[in-house]
């Protein structure tokens, strides 16, 4: 695999590896932020720790942030072809699967007459195509518990909203282009909502706060409104 | 304890930035102006992060229930203490019950006031620092901003006896305000799709003036100016930075603040320089900015010298 480093700030790198497979490239990212969060699994890296400030993974990059009052971009650069090399032997952590229920109904909040329109399919043709897909999770981002979940089939794809939506609401499962994913609390977004889903995504006070971990994959379930409706609130009580 | 009165515009608990956070969707946020926030520490004798308030062009007033000892750095602003005008950029003696009234700036847009020891609010994920738009942080953890009725804890040991201090006149590395019309230059650190953009685009982003729009925020500022093209398509989402220049597809730039999101899909020229971002954190709305190139070591020297002066230089003892 080819590795590029590249300056991202004034204390920060991103590396970018390069790839044919997506899957390949997004484990090498995976293993690379695991091996500078937690050096100490390490013993020739274990000083690693003190100038790392933070690493944000992403499909095929991941940006290292370093305290540049204690070392510089030479350094980290030549730490960080280091680690992509080490990285590359390295183990997976284990993988864990999530099944999802979905409600698919409230036609008048979603956008399954843009969806249909595009891809040329009925909602219960694109649900069934759907439904049988399993995604990974190849990013944790954009806002807490947000897990960029990929790949959709080329048939189910369809382009952003021209215009984002100020306000899309917490627990909406969504698409655009090859990417799927679920808000995991309101705020503005600019995907194409096909469903909701009372689970929830992020706990801060939690010791693992995100339910989606990278690497992780996860496949959809259809529900109907009263089991929606038990499970939302089934969430508020606990 | 300190107990809010009234708040004009925004107010919001801020203090260290958050580490080690980024690979789970969460953003360092921390204060908008670094340069202003670290003064108004280091004028209360605390560390230079210690939890303080971030003041968005509006008033604040409130009483201080204890002897206590603050500062107002940032934003040019009118301060009364018990409706006797005290001075920015020193420390000022609170007494048990003393109000405090800081009106609305004249000049820039972000006022903050630290106190001796810190306020004393619970840290999330490593920072009590409010993080608006995830909901964390803040006076109730949950990313609320500051009311009228809020009180705030003060850490144990503010009573205890310290020196007063004023930021010596025309000491520029500690400052971020400027007094000028003139654009604000924002020095970038060239970087992630920097050499994909075509030398015409690089080009004009470098020789145009750019106008803050209203549309800015702890998140992002948008600036509005000459059309930044960007011919190559489908990029993969990536980690951003403070200070990213983001250009989405109508090519207006976008400059990333303290609450930037940590993953974006828009192609980037590089950073702002931490110092520079701080100067835009000033800029109001219709103010005027131009940007140029520097190179990633001569903005990690102007770092260290920044760090070695701001340990270095001598606040002046105000005698009492």
């Amino acid at each position: 695999m080819q590795i590029d480093i590249f300056p991202a700030s004034e204390d920060a790198l991103i590396v970018y590896v390069k790839d044919t497979d997506g899957i390949c490239a997004n484990q090498l990212i995976g293993q690379i932020a695991q091996y500078l969060l937690y050096p100490e699994r390490d013993e020739h890296h274990a000083e690693l720790s003190c100038w790392l400030r933070d690493v944000t993974p992403s499909y095929h990059s991941i940006l290292v942030r370093y305290n540049p009052l204690i070392t510089d971009h030479f350094a980290v650069k030549s730490l960080l072809q280091e680690v992509s090399t080490i990285a590359q032997c390295g183990k997976s952590e284990a993988m864990r699967h999530h099944k999802i229920p979905v409600y698919f109904g409230m036609p008048d909040e979603l956008d399954w007459l843009r969806v249909s329109h595009v891809t040329g399919l009925s909602q219960s043709d694109y649900l069934d195509a759907f439904l049988s897909c399993t995604f990974r999770v190849f990013a944790l981002g954009f806002a807490p518990g947000f897990g960029f979940l990929g790949t959709l089939p080329d048939a189910l794809r369809v382009p952003r909203l021209d215009s984002p939506r100020k306000h899309v609401p917490a627990g909406a499962l969504a698409i655009a282009e090859s990417q799927t994913a679920i808000y995991p609390s309101s705020s503005p977004g600019g995907w194409n909502l096909i469903g909701r889903t009372a689970v929830p995504l992020f706990c801060a006070t939690s010791p693992q706060p995100n339910r989606f971990r990278v690497g992780d994959s996860v496949s959809f379930t259809a529900i109907d409104l009263l089991t929606y409706e038990a499970q939302c609130a089934e969430v508020e009580r606990d | 304890m300190i107990e809010i009165i009234s708040v004009s515009g925004q107010a919001l608990i801020v203090g260290a930035q958050r580490e080690r956070v980024a690979s789970m969707g969460i953003t360092a946020a921390g204060a908008s102006d670094q340069t202003a926030f670290n003064l108004a520490n280091r004028l209360c004798s605390n560390d230079a992060n210690s939890a303080g308030i971030e003041i968005l062009f509006g008033s604040l007033s409130f009483i201080a229930h204890k002897t206590c000892f603050i500062a107002v750095t940032g934003a040019m602003s009118d301060i009364h203490k018990d409706h006797t005008a005290v001075a920015m950029n020193r420390t000022v003696q609170l007494d048990a019950g003393s109000r405090v009234d800081i009106a609305c700036p004249t000049l820039g847009m972000r006022a903050y006031l630290a106190v001796s020891e810190g306020f004393d609010v619970p840290a999330i994920f490593g920072s009590p620092t409010t993080s608006q738009r995830e909901k964390l942080g803040g006076v109730d953890s949950v990313g609320s901003l500051l009311k009228a009725g809020d009180k705030l804890p003060l850490s144990a040991q503010v009573g205890s006896v310290r020196r007063l201090y004023r930021m010596p006149l025309h000491e520029e590395s500690l400052t971020s305000t400027s007094l000028t019309s003139a654009p604000i230059t924002l020095r970038v650190v060239e970087g992630f799709q920097a050499h994909e953009f075509s030398p015409v685009s690089r080009a004009t982003f470098y020789a145009s003036t750019y106008t803050v729009t209203p549309d800015a925020n702890r998140m992002g500022v948008r600036l509005q100016g000459a059309q930044i093209g960007w011919d190559k398509r489908g990029l993969v989402s990536e980690g951003i930075t403070r200070g990213a220049v983001q250009i989405p597809p109508n090519g207006q730039p976008i400059v990333m603040m303290a609450e930037y999101q940590t993953i974006g899909g828009y192609p980037k020229l590089g950073s702002v320089f931490s110092h520079d971002v701080d100067k835009l954190a000033q800029c109001r709305p219709g103010d005027l900015v131009v940007f140029s190139p520097i190179s990633i070591e001569n903005a990690h020297n102007l770092l260290n010298l920044r760090a070695f002066a701001q340990r270095n230089i001598h606040l002046l003892p105000i005698p009492e």
